[in-house]
């Protein structure tokens, strides 16, 4: 028999209140909300009774105990689905839910457009040379303008490594606005596919070698961990630039403070870091070429309520029995519908 | 007589090498260079003997002696142009000009691209918050990064006062895949011409002020655009809105937006212009994190230092030849300019 009420919780925060606003819109949907503090007689009832867990995406901010582990799991015997905030989903042991028949979906693309801003932004900043002048004229008298000469975006070429959803956005606003040249480097796509994102395919060498702006818009994996190395930013133009809205560890941090020491390229903006934020003494910080920001590109007040909004109509679509458009572990769909009618009472589509 | 050999200066330097290629190509055209402290025993015969002047659009690079007003024409009988590499003419007394029946011609459009673009990185840097978080970061603070949470143009309003070249290619930008709403305050254009040009007309500066989420300054600095945007037009802007301008200095009352930013009745800024070029470090506008700053160089791009070189060599070559320049900025010295041109140099201009 159906239950009366679905229960969804999430611990400590959500991306905003639009998300509560879409759940308030079904009265057979309960949002609870738990604390990282909160003791076992509030939790438990919580986490027992509950059917989805909306979940933060960063480690720092989730208690451990909170983290979508085996520890948490075993208390949640009526979970069916755990919902990451954002792209990532870092707190999730996604191989623990499949185990159980657990499904784990995300909101990627939610904050695209924000990130493809972001790089953009980063992109036209340097390329005017407005932080090199900016700082100069803070730092003293007597700015030489001739010394500034920059370079316009219109009809250069960008190098796009990963053409998922900023990657595609990023793309389409390059060719679109600034008619670029785009080239991509995706081994998961096909020419074919990387064409109808806007895009030529190329191998990682080719791009380095061809793009005046090179930005990084994959994933971190094993595979693409230290992609970006000293080779790498040798391959760069001199007058080339290097941008970074993905994760840290892609680029490896050293060899781009060399490679900005020697010249080898011509500035970079980085958004993310090894260790974030970065400490005050990294070594990026200094330089004049360099625009910094601590992991916000996808931090804007659009791309949070575009996230909730779509991470609660996403929630409602798997009580609802639908298959979700962002699932993470599909290799779980056989075990998940059998779970799925042993808690809810009846069987999901597809 | 007609003269064998027609005569251009410049000063200091040309935008690109290419103006030298494109004139030296013409074996009846010689090209001297002066510096701003030339001793007079060279500079007084290059100056007397010139047709046309090739000249900065910026006060502060050109000597005194050298900006375009009747002081220096009086010096020079055979000039007949008087050219500006840039957009501005803050270098030429118009009205002396034609007092003397000189044309003066400036390359409005020819670096369109490259501040257009300057607009844009502007506008998207300060909505990112990305200087901001630039300057933290530096400092050694660690806020949390929901404090430097900005916002997405895409969607948004910008409101463009005066939609000539550069505030046409913005609206275009804006409109075109970032979906923005655009409005536009220009007196000089009807209602037809500001849509054509991609943008909605707004019946006053108010109107656009109130609404804008972005507001950007693209007009001429002239005697009505003196002032323009003071303590008035800074309080009807909205609280998250930003002030950004590429035009000219004294359009903007800097001390109104110095008042206007610590009160937080705006953004932030970005500034291009200044009333004086370079503004001190100790110019209170320059202590602020909000607001991103650069020294008039939204212009000086490589492409447009190319192309303004390109189209200037070609607009002098076509005055030099007689023809009507398509960029002149004293139309009514026509009449008195043919007569000019045709008794210093033989023959009569075109149209």
């Amino acid at each position: 028999m159906a239950p009366n009420a679905k229960r969804v919780f999430y611990v400590k925060y959500l991306s905003s209140p639009v998300y509560g606003q879409v759940i308030a819109q079904r009265p057979d949907v309960q949002l609870d909300r738990l604390e990282n503090e909160s003791p076992d007689e509030v939790a438990t009832p919580i986490l027992s009774a509950a059917h989805v867990y909306q979940a933060g995406a960063s480690r720092q901010v989730i208690a451990p105990h909170f983290h979508a582990t085996p520890v948490l799991l075993d208390r949640t015997p009526n979970l069916i689905a755990v919902s990451s905030n954002g792209a990532g989903y870092d707190p999730v042991d996604v191989d623990a839910c499949t185990a159980r028949g657990i499904i784990v979906v995300n909101q990627s693309g939610g904050n695209k457009e924000a990130v493809a801003e972001h790089a953009l932004a980063m992109m036209l900043t340097l390329s005017k040379r407005i932080i090199e002048t900016d700082r100069r004229m803070r730092a003293g008298p007597d700015i030489v303008r001739n010394a500034y000469v920059g370079r316009e975006l219109v009809n250069r070429t960008i190098g796009v490594i990963g053409i998922g959803n900023v990657g595609g956005r990023l793309a389409e606003l390059c060719r679109g606005l600034f008619n670029m040249r785009v080239l991509a480097y995706d081994p998961y796509l096909t020419a074919d596919q990387i064409k109808a994102r806007g895009a030529e395919k190329v191998e990682l060498d080719d791009l380095l070698r061809q793009a005046d702006f090179v930005s990084i818009n994959c994933p971190l994996t094993r595979e693409s961990r230290y992609m970006i190395g000293a080779r790498e930013f040798a391959l760069m133009r001199p007058d080339a630039y290097f941008v970074t809205t993905a994760r840290g560890f892609i680029h490896d941090e050293n060899a781009l403070v060399e490679a900005l020491a020697a010249k080898r390229i011509a500035g970079a903006g980085l958004d993310v870091w090894e260790e974030e934020p970065p400490p005050h003494d990294h070594k990026l910080m200094a330089f004049d070429n360099v625009l910094l920001s601590p992991h916000t590109a996808g931090a804007t007040v659009e791309s949070r309520e575009n996230m909730a909004r779509i991470a609660a109509e996403q929630v409602l679509d798997i009580l609802d029995g639908k298959r979700p458009p962002r699932l993470i572990n599909p290799e779980v769909w056989p075990a998940y519908r059998e779970r799925f009618a042993g808690i809810m009472g009846f069987t999901p589509e597809g | 007589m007609a003269p064998n050999i027609k005569r251009v200066f410049y000063v200091n330097h040309v935008s690109a090498p290419i103006f030298l290629e494109i004139l030296g190509q013409r074996p009846d055209i010689q090209v001297d260079k002066l510096v701003n402290d030339s001793p007079d025993d060279e500079a007084d015969p290059v100056v007397t003997r010139a047709h046309a002047f090739q000249m900065s659009s910026t006060r502060q690079e050109l000597a005194p002696k050298y900006h375009g007003t009747t002081a220096l024409l009086e010096r020079m009988p055979n000039v007949v142009l008087l050219s500006t590499t840039g957009a501005g003419y803050d270098t030429v007394n118009l009205a002396d000009c034609t007092r003397a029946g000189v044309a003066a011609v400036n390359q409005a459009g020819g670096n369109k691209e490259g501040v257009a673009e300057h607009v844009m990185a502007m506008m998207l840097s300060l909505s990112k918050r990305i200087m901001l978080t630039d300057h933290a970061m530096r400092r050694g603070e660690q806020r949390p990064r929901r404090e430097y949470m900005g916002d997405d143009v895409l969607g948004r309003t910008i409101g463009i006062i005066g939609i000539g070249n550069v505030g046409s290619r913005v609206a275009e930008l804006c409109r075109g895949l970032f979906r923005m709403r655009v409005l536009a305050y220009d007196p000089y254009l009807t209602e037809a011409q500001v849509t054509a040009r991609g943008a909605e007309k707004v019946a006053t500066l108010d109107d656009l002020l109130r609404q804008a989420d972005y507001v950007s300054i693209n007009c001429p600095h002239t005697a009505e655009t003196r002032g323009m945007i003071g303590a008035r037009e800074y309080a009807l802007m909205q609280p998250h809105a930003y002030f950004i301008t590429t035009a000219r200095g004294g359009i903007h009352d800097e001390p109104a937006l110095a008042d206007a930013l610590r009160a937080k009745q705006i953004a932030g800024a970005g500034l291009d212009v200044w009333d004086d070029e370079p503004p001190a470090p100790d110019h209170p506008l320059l202590a602020f994190d909000n607001v991103l700053l650069s020294p008039h160089t939204a212009g000086i791009t490589r492409q447009s230092r190319q192309n303004i070189a390109r189209i200037a060599a070609e607009q002098m070559l076509d005055v030099l030849d007689g023809k009507r320049p398509p960029r002149l900025l004293n139309p009514e010295v026509w009449p008195a300019y043919c007569d000019r041109f045709e008794r210093i140099m033989g023959f009569r201009p075109e149209g």
